[in-house]
């Protein structure tokens, strides 16, 4: 088996796996009849729909030619996607303050030159950007420090 | 007459101090947000909409509308200067822009963008106010049968849009629907997709749907791309063009107004085909000595007037029928919902302040654009030179807080970050985010008319097909995706996306 167009490929194999997914899970809901539709019943028809476009995608890529894959940058994406889990982490237990620099510190260096003294200083910026907008001025309910 | 008096009352609403205030604060805000480079429209609306739910309702949509206009017009001062387009509608105007800027010409350039989105703006606030009410009132008839098939042609020609595979888009626009009706059903209570997470009760959240798909997935991608960027900001000189130049774009600014206002009411339509067409068309009847593609004036007053008329008119299918053409206007659903209103034909009647509030505060925020960016364009200029590294944790920061502050829940910034782990693979196999927003939004109410639907006709689905109006949606849907089939005017498509 050769894959001709990978990004076809890949785009439809997930496709046909959510899809799936969801039609699994659904039909455990109640499907109904067609006069009154069950919880089930439309997600199971979008969820096919999902999977059979997927599946067709994935088996075009075998007979026509597309393009590669590009590169993932994965260290990039980590730490962004990292930083944000911290971020959630922190929240609660920490306060928003302490979480907005950490956010920022570790977000940083998904960049590509990272500069450590102008990071804080724009940690400790939209900290306070935040805490005045979003705390002050929107009323969020969020504790700012930590909790001792 | 009638329209007359009810822009009075409008313009009643609008400018009280309150509205007023917000109209300026989202002009504002979004101008400054949009003028970043790499922060297109609608990252700036998904950022910015947080800050509105404590308002009520009409002022939260005037300063969302507000926001909107500004971050088009904060997008277009970056496409000239820096050659960046924050959003694929203002794409064109670089092809110009950039070039005028290039030659000293930057000036005249960011006025005529100015000048030309106000003349659109006036005529498609105008254009609102006399057709709105008008497709309200025959919405009103509208059954189930007749929502779900306008539905469906909505999605399918916003697909049709979106570049890249129609089949992926349509497999997008699936993951959207199945994405949206995790929750409580509202029909039998049954709790869908929840996997016993409580947070899960209420659904996926809008907001940090959008801050995953438009903010994060966003930042990822650009810090691929080399940040390296040249502003021509030096030269910017006189800002009002000359009174040739003027009388030049003048019949432009006007076919492009009206151009651009039309398809932006078509579904699936708005500024990105707007201003596209609206190019495409000057280019072809410009007589002889035009120098389009090397810093024509003509080639920046036609986008910029036509996108800014079709975003403007795009907001009549969201106010009038509830249904969104493109990802913005699906963030202006989600924020009506968040505010507990339902869009559709019933808000003209039953908030009458909201709906013509609305329309009255587009021509008031175009007016405050106008004398807010040609003074201030110093000061965007010196936001353009603010270094990427710099702003992406900016945008995580107030991604995050965003998503938080919807519901003070946590798990919501969890959510952005799998969201946003899935909207880059997506995006890396070429699968465009704003078909999965749409089907997000639609999705609960394409299932909801369907259900409806079925009831009314004792599960007999002809009625789709008996319908008249059911009947002309799916014909136009029919249409729509065989037209995308054929190879001829597929090509032609994506040679146009391509220039």
């Amino acid at each position: 088996m050769n894959i001709r167009a990978p990004k076809d490929f890949w785009s439809g194999l997930f496709f046909t796996a959510v899809g799936m997914f969801f039609v699994a899970v659904a039909s455990g809901y109640r499907l109904g009849d067609m006069h009154r539709l069950g919880p089930g019943m439309f997600p199971v028809l979008v969820g096919s729909l999902m999977a059979l476009l997927g599946f067709f995608l994935a088996g075009r890529s075998l007979v026509m030619d597309g393009e590669p894959v590009a590169r993932l940058h994965r260290r990039s994406v980590g730490i962004g996607l990292l930083s944000v889990v911290a971020f959630g982490i922190a929240l609660r237990p920490l306060g928003l303050v302490p979480s907005i620099v950490i956010l920022v510190l570790v977000s940083s260096f998904a960049g590509k030159d990272v500069r450590i003294i102008e990071t804080i200083v724009l940690a400790l910026v939209l900290a306070l950007l935040s805490v005045v907008v979003f705390v002050w001025v929107v009323g969020m309910e969020v504790p700012l420090w930590p909790e001792w | 007459m009638d329209t007359l008096s009810h822009l009075a009352f409008g313009l009643g609403v609008a400018l009280t101090w309150q509205n007023l205030a917000y109209c300026f604060a989202g002009c504002l805000l979004g101008t400054m947000v949009g003028v970043l480079p790499g922060v297109g429209p609608v990252t700036t609306v998904a950022m910015l909409l947080p800050f509105t739910f404590g308002l009520g309702p009409a002022p939260a949509l005037i300063m969302l509308a507000g926001i909107y206009y500004g971050a088009q017009y904060g997008g277009s001062t970056t496409a000239i200067l820096v050659n960046i387009p924050g959003e694929s509608s203002s794409v064109v105007t670089t092809i110009d822009g950039y070039q005028m800027a290039r030659n000293g010409q930057a000036g005249p350039a960011l006025g005529i963008a100015a000048i030309g989105s106000f003349i659109a703006g006036c005529f498609a606030t105008l254009v609102i106010a006399y057709f709105a009410p008008p497709l309200a009132e025959i919405a009103l008839n509208f059954g189930p049968a007749d929502y779900f098939s306008l539905m469906i042609l909505g999605l399918v020609a916003s697909v049709v849009l979106a570049r890249g595979s129609l089949i992926k888009a349509i497999a997008m626009v699936c993951f959207g629907i199945l994405l949206g009706l995790v929750g409580t059903d509202v029909n039998s209570g049954a709790i869908r997709f929840g996997f016993g997470r409580p947070e899960l009760t209420d659904g996926i959240g809008f907001v940090a749907l959008a801050m995953a798909f438009f903010g994060i997935t966003d930042v990822l991608l650009n810090l691929e791309q080399n940040q390296n960027q040249d502003v021509f900001a030096a030269r910017i000189g006189r800002i009002l063009p000359s009174v040739a130049e003027f009388r030049q774009c003048m019949p432009t600014i006007g076919r492009s107004t009206v151009l651009g206002s039309i398809l932006g009411i078509l579904p699936g339509g708005g500024a990105l085909l707007a201003s596209f067409a609206a190019y495409m068309l000057e280019k072809k009847i410009a007589k002889p000595p035009c120098s389009f593609g090397s810093g024509d004036i003509r080639g920046v007053a036609a986008p910029e007037s036509a996108n800014n008329a079709g975003a403007q008119t795009s907001f009549i299918p969201m106010l009038t029928l509830g249904v969104p053409s493109n990802p913005t206007m699906a963030m202006m659903i989600g924020a009506l919902m968040i505010q507990g209103i339902t869009p559709g034909p019933g808000v003209m009647n039953e908030r009458p302040d909201l709906f013509w509030g609305l329309i009255a505060s587009m021509w008031v925020g175009n007016l405050m654009l106008l004398v807010l960016n040609l003074p201030l364009v110093g000061l965007w200029i010196r936001l353009l030179s603010i270094p990427y590294r710099m702003m992406f944790p900016a945008i995580f920061v107030f991604c995050c807080i965003g998503a938080y502050s919807v519901n003070s829940e946590v798990f919501d910034i969890y959510t952005v970050a799998a969201l946003s782990g899935v909207g880059y693979i997506l995006l890396k196999l070429d699968c465009e985010p704003a078909p999965m927003v749409l089907g997000f939004v639609l999705g609960p109410m394409l299932e909801e008319n369907l259900r409806r639907t079925m009831m009314i006709s004792f599960g007999d689905a002809s009625v789709f097909v008996t319908r008249p109006i059911s009947a002309a949606c799916l014909v136009a849907t029919v249409l729509v995706l065989v037209a995308m089939v054929l190879p001829t005017l597929r090509q032609k498509r994506d040679e146009v996306m391509v220039e």
